[in-house]
């Protein structure tokens, strides 16, 4: 059993659910109608809770507790990609991230429920309820504005053409990626691609949306290498302001 | 026009939307209500409602409006004016006294629901098979239970709903462990009795 692979693909997991789960919950009591508000509150919540499961995994395989780890390192040491941290930006954007990263995130745990590691197995048969609803929700909201008025739909044509090489960025493989795979930690990032392409094309076609010609697009890669855009650093400040003004708070 | 003092009156500015008629529509989702499963064992019951643009989102919304806490097993939505409403009655009075018993059915599906008690929640009281929402009050007075007296029913066509299928089900499969969020799981006001105790005795 290689630790080092296990825990590069768990910190790289927790950190996406972490950052992501930040960002959304900035919408909070900002959203377009109250149920909306309250759904994309509750799965940023969902997201958070996700990588406090991660972090204490990683606890156990040696690493530092949950709360160091999330909001004691510096921007250079987290392994998110980079299209988790930007910022929200308008509706449109975050709706398009939303559906781009949580479909991704369902068959990363889909495929995660095949793992050799038996905790990671467990983990994700439990969670893979969680991600699906996330997906539905995200597939409902761009079915419906997909086919909506000419401004919903060239908003998220734009979202989305923006989004495509940041969201390709969630597929850079790490240092780690061919003991994965040989050893059935996790079946590899290549075909998480596949599946993830797979499913947005299907529901993008059900809309009038042009999914981006993904050959043609460079994806944003360096965020699992701790390479990462000018909006992660703030971010992080902001989430470890409390602990930074007293270090033995409790939350 | 006589001048009325209660305030709720003047909030409402109720007589100047008199002189200049009738209100713009309001710029809002059309409302869907909710039925929901607490357990596998139980019986669907209406929760409320929400606001969305067709009754797929609905039940997305209402995943998250009411089932953030409890236990859920299962959700229906339908859109508002698509349920038939029965007269009220109060007090012993059923509804179902005034409904001749039909022993002949008809083709399309309806769920029924009734009210036991006023200020209690619909709940689900079966499905008959009739032609038309007053019908199925007929069809329904036969073959369901109304030994109780029914203060108020519901009545809709069962393609109307969308609702939970079996494979989605998974999506409350974590439900039970969310304790954050519940309030009291962070366990706030023992916090500030300790912080208070600790400020009490050092100053």
């Amino acid at each position: 059993m290689n630790i080092e692979a296990i825990k590069n693909l768990l910190y790289k997991m927790a950190d996406d659910q972490l950052i992501l789960g930040h960002r959304n919950s900035e919408w909070i009591g900002q959203g377009p109608l109250l149920e909306e508000d309250i759904a994309f509150a509750s799965m940023a919540q969902d997201k958070v809770g996700q990588s406090y499961t991660l972090y204490q995994m990683l606890n156990e395989l040696g690493e530092d507790e949950p709360d160091k780890v999330a909001f004691l390192r510096m921007a250079e040491q987290f392994h998110n990609s980079q299209f988790v941290e930007l910022p929200i930006g308008e509706y449109d954007f975050s709706l398009i991230r939303h559906f781009l990263f949580d479909t991704a995130d369902y068959y990363r745990f889909d495929m995660l429920i095949n793992s050799s590691i038996e905790p990671i197995s467990l983990l994700a048969r439990k969670l893979k309820g969680e991600c699906r609803y996330h997906s539905m929700h995200a597939d409902g909201w761009i079915k419906k504005l997909g086919n909506g008025t000419d401004e919903s739909i060239n908003r998220l044509q734009s979202a989305l053409s923006y989004a495509i090489p940041y969201a390709l960025g969630i597929f850079e493989e790490s240092k780690m990626e061919d003991t994965l795979i040989e050893e059935n930690i996790f079946g590899g990032e290549i075909l998480l691609r596949e599946r993830w392409i797979e499913h947005i094309d299907k529901v993008i076609s059900q809309t009038q949306l042009v999914l981006p010609d993904l050959a043609l697009e460079s994806p944003h890669f360096g965020g699992r290498y701790g390479i990462h855009t000018e909006h992660l650093q703030p971010l992080l400040n902001e989430m470890s302001e409390v602990i930074a003004t007293d270090p033995t708070a409790d939350w | 026009m006589e001048k009325v003092l209660d305030p709720r009156f003047q909030r409402l500015d109720i007589f100047k939307a008199q002189i200049n008629g009738p209100t713009e529509k309001l710029d809002q989702l059309p409302t869907f209500e909710v039925f929901v499963l607490l357990r596998e064992a139980g019986i669907y019951q209406h929760e409320g409602i929400v606001h969305a643009p067709d009754r797929e989102m609905a039940f997305l919304f209402a995943k998250e409006q009411f089932s953030r806490r409890q236990t859920c097993a299962g959700i229906w939505t339908i859109e508002t004016p698509n349920i038939f409403v029965s007269p009220y009655s109060e007090n012993k009075v059923s509804i179902y006294d005034a409904v001749q018993a039909s022993a002949e059915t008809g083709n399309e599906p309806y769920k029924i629901f009734h009210m036991l008690k006023r200020g209690k929640q619909h709940k689900y009281a079966g499905k008959v098979h009739a032609n038309s929402p007053e019908h199925a009050l007929q069809v329904a007075k036969a073959a369901l239970d109304v030994s109780k007296p029914v203060l108020n029913a519901w009545v809709a066509r069962e393609s109307d709903f969308f609702e939970t299928s079996e494979e989605d089900k998974e999506i409350w499969n974590t439900l039970p462990e969310k304790t954050f969020r519940e309030a009291i799981d962070y366990k706030g006001q023992a916090k500030i009795d300790a912080f208070l105790a600790e400020n009490n005795k050092t100053s």
